[in-house]
């Protein structure tokens, strides 16, 4: 069982494409090239159509048209022994376990029953995840989730019933965009767009646990949402900008930390960095407290009212330290 | 000299260069010296071909600088996944694989004879019945093939397809492996499963999610067969502290993986046979894992570990035999600041939480290594009463990191 396989190659997918098509009909070179396009990498198409048109790999032949495949409706690719036993392995965890129901489970074990697991939960430990994580085996919790899910993939309105943390009780019809996990919380979220604010550029943000009712409505959105636009709208023009010295390995540990934003680093002098991070409001109060933990080897040199914030909870602690 | 190909043999090669243009992100071609100039030429040609949605290319002082632009909380897939779909393979593995497709999909049986006879027939290509016959046992090993003896003839047939032997399963399947490709181990394999199937994910975001982790996915995979097999491991790790790159070889008893939730780093932990402790070794830092004999031991220096665990804050298991004592005291509003309460508890991975005062409580643990709650104490800063520790280095590091903080930011203690 190779983990690092060809089978897996995204040529494979790319003449999947071809010859699915060219089982039908005649295929061109540009459609060809659509492909590699889509399926492929940047330069993919300078080695495979002309492989494929020169006849080094015979699965095409030449016709008046384009090119007509030699094999005619070849299967598809059935699972391999590494796919079932990724499944097989996640059958044990709580988070695969949402998207079944109870025969559902029966039938993939049954499916999966020649593959070995890959790892055991306890072969993992994650040692700083947060120990308040979603009740993941709750059934109210469950079914929750899987309303939210075949609402997002129709673009249908749900009736939802909330609860935050602060205790505030909320009742509203919402399009449900995405299911968001945090790995640090351990939790879902929903992101969401209150009926009434459709058009506005408003996400709202609702934990998975504190849904207490769910119900679908006979409402489905037809217009196009650019979640991706609407979120990247949200950033602050400015990002923070870091200062990195080189002390206790900081530069290998901050560029690591911080792998998760999108960010641009360049070289000062021998012993510096700058680091500009993109961000959010939402995502404000954990960068803060982030940066000030890697103490006096980051410095905050912008924007402004960043520097405000750390300043500020220095001040404070400046001040408790004179009692 | 070898021409330039899109593809790659194995993964290692390309490894370190996607880690170092993804984290770091600055280098230019002279700080790529431990390869030829034309080795990171036609490396990051094949990276910049195999994301090039998401480089970047900047010019500086330092040259051409090369970095990938990711914000891993809108990215439906992890782009490195692209790595693992670079293998390269001969035009007879990729015609073999299509005729097996095409010729199996009945549900019909050949022997590899029959295989190399009905490919010469239907696609006028003539290969050696040998040839088939390996790559029709790489495929039985694969799982794509099965074989049964019928006498003394070796047949060779293959199972259907998802769609067909899973029909009511396959969405709730793809629904899930939309989710598992970003949030679990191996996610590259859930996205093979999409690729496979002309799926998408739409659906699904995680936050706090850290791409480069998928580049360890080749050393995960031996480490854990050797867990499962409760074997040694040689490891052959690469340091980077300070840019100089030590390489060392470890004997290994390997035990438990570690994973950062926060920074997205995993972790051996093992039982170091030279030195006879528990250490961690850093997946992206192993070079090389080398399998080897099994362990007769293992069950009990697992038992061992599991009672060491709990002193365990992080990764660390110290230096020395002393346990470090953390106190922290914190000024929490009640009320209106129950959130930072809340932080404590759970972030505070079982250490005790007591309120001593009104909008006043204490954070107390013993550990191995104290130095590893140091960045986390630092989130709280604005609050901290006071600090203390049994380990007086960690106490005074604490209050001079605090000291050039407040002269860094001009701010008068």
């Amino acid at each position: 069982m190779e983990l690092f396989s060809e089978i897996y190659n995204c040529y494979y997918q790319v003449v999947d494409q071809i010859l699915r098509e060219a089982e039908t009909h005649p295929v061109t070179k540009r459609r060809m090239h659509e492909i590699c396009g889509e399926l492929g990498f940047a330069e993919s198409s300078l080695y495979i159509i002309p492989k494929l048109i020169s006849g080094e790999w015979n699965l095409l032949t030449p016709e008046k048209d384009g090119y007509q495949a030699r094999t005619k409706a070849h299967q598809d690719l059935p699972f391999t022994l590494l796919q079932r036993s990724w499944l097989k392995t996640l059958l044990k965890d709580d988070r695969f376990r949402l998207f079944f129901t109870v025969e559902e489970l029966f039938l993939l074990n049954q499916y999966t029953e020649d593959a070995d697991v890959l790892w055991r939960p306890e072969d993992f430990r994650c040692y700083d995840q947060y120990a308040d994580g979603d009740p993941f085996t709750s059934p109210s919790y469950g079914q929750h989730f899987r309303t939210l899910l075949a609402a997002i993939k129709k673009r249908q309105y749900v009736h939802i019933s909330y609860q935050s943390e602060k205790g505030n009780r909320i009742t509203h019809h919402y399009l449900p965009l995405k299911l968001e996990y945090s790995a640090k919380n351990d939790r879902f979220r929903l992101l969401a767009v209150p009926k009434s604010q459709r058009h506005s550029a408003f996400i709202q943000t609702l934990n998975l646990r504190g849904i207490t009712e769910t119900i679908l409505l006979p409402v489905y959105d037809e217009e196009d949402y650019d979640f991706e636009k609407v979120i990247r709208k949200s950033y602050y023009q400015e990002p923070v900008r870091l200062l990195i010295k080189n002390r206790r390995n900081a530069l290998e540990r901050t560029m690591l930390h911080f792998s998760n934003y999108e960010k641009r680093t360049r070289k000062i002098d021998e012993d510096t960095w700058e680091c500009l991070i993109y961000y959010n409001r939402s995502m404000e109060t954990e960068l803060l407290i982030e940066i000030l933990s890697f103490g006096p080897t980051v410095k905050v040199t912008g924007p402004d009212s960043f520097v405000a914030l750390v300043k500020e909870r220095l001040k404070r602690q400046a001040a408790i330290l004179r009692l | 000299m070898s021409e330039y190909q899109e593809l790659i043999k194995t993964f290692q090669k390309s490894r370190n260069y996607v880690r170092d243009f993804l984290i770091y992100g600055f280098k230019s071609r002279e700080d790529f010296s431990a390869k030829s100039g034309r080795t990171y030429d036609n490396e990051r040609r094949r990276i910049e071909s195999w994301l090039s949605e998401y480089i970047r290319t900047n010019y500086g002082p330092q040259g051409k600088t090369l970095s990938l632009a990711l914000d891993s909380n809108l990215l439906s897939t992890n782009p490195l996944y692209r790595v693992w779909k670079s293998k390269s393979f001969t035009s007879n593995d990729l015609m073999l694989h299509f005729f097996f497709l095409d010729l199996m999909k009945a549900n019909v049986s050949y022997t590899a004879e029959e295989l190399t006879d009905q490919i010469l027939a239907r696609y006028d290509v003539l290969f050696e019945s040998q040839l088939i016959r390996k790559k029709a046992n790489e495929y039985v090993k694969e799982g794509i093939l099965r074989s049964r003896k019928e006498g003394r003839r070796l047949l060779y047939s293959m199972g259907p397809a998802p769609a067909k032997s899973i029909p009511d399963l396959l969405p709730a399947v793809l629904d899930a492996a939309r989710f598992c490709q970003l949030a679990m181990p191996f996610g590259f394999i859930g996205s093979t499963i999409l690729d496979q199937q002309k799926a998408c994910n739409e659906t699904f975001l995680v936050k706090h999610g850290y791409c480069g982790f998928t580049l360890e996915d080749e050393v995960l995979f031996l480490l854990l067969g050797a867990i499962r097999q409760k074997r040694t491991v040689v490891l052959l790790n690469r340091s980077n502290k300070k840019f100089r790159s030590q390489e060392e070889h470890f004997s290994v008893v390997p035990m438990q993986i570690f994973v950062s939730a926060r920074t997205g780093r995993r972790f051996l932990c093992g039982y170091q046979l030279q030195s006879r402790r528990f250490s961690s070794f850093r997946l992206d830092q192993i070079q090389q894992v080398t399998p080897g004999e099994s362990f007769p031991d293992y069950d009990h220096y697992q038992e061992k570990l599991s009672h060491n665990l709990p002193a365990c804050f992080g990764v660390s298991f110290g230096v020395s035999h002393q346990m470090d004592t953390i106190r922290l005291e914190l000024y929490i509003r009640k009320g209106t600041e129950d959130y930072i309460l809340k932080r404590l508890i759970r972030e505070g991975r079982g250490g005790t939480v007591t309120r001593t005062e009104p909008n006043t409580y204490v954070y107390e643990i013993t550990v191995f290594d104290g130095n590893e709650l140091m960045p986390w104490i630092k989130t709280f800063l604005g609050r901290i009463l006071s600090f203390s520790s049994s380990n007086q280095y960690l106490e005074q590091k604490f209050y001079e990191d605090l000291r050039m903080m407040m002269e860094m930011y001009g701010i008068e203690e």
